[in-house]
């Protein structure tokens, strides 16, 4: 998937957290006190609901923000240029940069790397989505279509995952 | 539906979708699964929703097949992205992603929808 899936988990997968440094005054940091977040120790997955506690509506808000912009600017410029080009800007990575930015201010470069790789996994299901759209759209429901699509999208995307997770996982790689 | 409401609607719509999303994505764990979530279909889903409402079967049939190419374009810059995180800032890194993704998007367009 990304340049350790060619020739082995790289430096960057091997080592720990923050390796590239992230403020010391990380939220993450002073909960655990050891640098590592990790509340799942090395599990596939895990669900921590006490970071939507710690979730600023500020933070949210500007996700808001940033995502119906690229919803009306999807639209205007579907009016616009035509549903082609309009459509494209539906796969525009709304939630990205601000995840990225986020990320590593709070946890560290090395945090925001990892999400940069899972976010690779979640664009193959992106393109899953829009395929399934593509095909069943005018011959199913509007909300089966749509809800078909986002199955497509956990399927490829979760499957990706799994997969190259695992395989980091059986080489010792920390998730 | 007149221009302006589908407009505000999608944005609501996309907004939502977008904070829900991240809302998922910053509460799973490891990093790595929660970048998933970065890629999530939230713009997408929510206009899709509205705009089949809104519009014909054939415009969003043909909203999807763009998504499609959108979204190559977006595995394409999160790759280019990966070697440049560490050299640049996540900012830079943020505005690199989204350069790459215009143009790869671009040259989609050109190859395959126009």
């Amino acid at each position: 998937m990304t340049g350790p899936s060619a020739s082995g988990p790289s430096d960057r997968d091997r080592e720990g957290p923050n390796r590239s440094g992230g403020s010391s005054h990380s939220r993450s940091s002073r909960r655990s006190g050891s640098g590592s977040d990790t509340p799942c120790g090395n599990s596939l997955a895990a669900f921590d609901r006490g970071q939507l506690r710690e979730t600023h509506w500020q933070d949210l808000l500007i996700r808001f923000v940033f995502g119906a912009t690229v919803s009306v600017a999807a639209g205007t410029v579907g009016l616009t240029f035509g549903a082609h080009v309009g459509g494209m800007l539906l796969a525009f990575p709304a939630i990205l940069p601000a995840t990225l930015t986020l990320i590593a201010k709070e946890e560290g470069e090395q945090r925001s790397f990892h999400d940069l790789q899972g976010t690779v996994a979640g664009a193959c299901g992106l393109v899953g989505f829009g395929v399934v759209a593509a095909i069943t759209f005018g011959h199913l429901n509007v909300l089966v279509v749509l809800a078909l699509a986002l199955v497509a999208w956990c399927v490829v995307a979760g499957g990706l995952y799994l997969v190259w997770a695992t395989w980091l996982r059986r080489r010792g790689v920390t998730l | 539906m007149s221009t302006p409401v589908v407009l505000v609607l999608k944005g609501l719509a996309g907004g939502t979708f977008v904070v829900v999303f991240a809302l998922i994505g910053s509460a799973v764990r490891p990093k790595r699964f929660a970048g998933l979530f970065s890629a999530a279909p939230s713009v997408a889903t929510a206009s899709l929703l509205i705009a089949a409402y809104s519009s014909g079967v054939h415009e969003i049939t043909h909203d999807a097949q763009a998504l499609i190419v959108g979204a190559v374009a977006m595995i394409a810059a999160a790759l280019l992205g990966l070697p440049l995180l560490g050299r640049l800032s996540a900012f830079r890194t943020t505005l690199c992603i989204t350069g790459f993704w215009a143009g790869v998007a671009a040259i989609g367009y050109v190859a395959v929808l126009r």
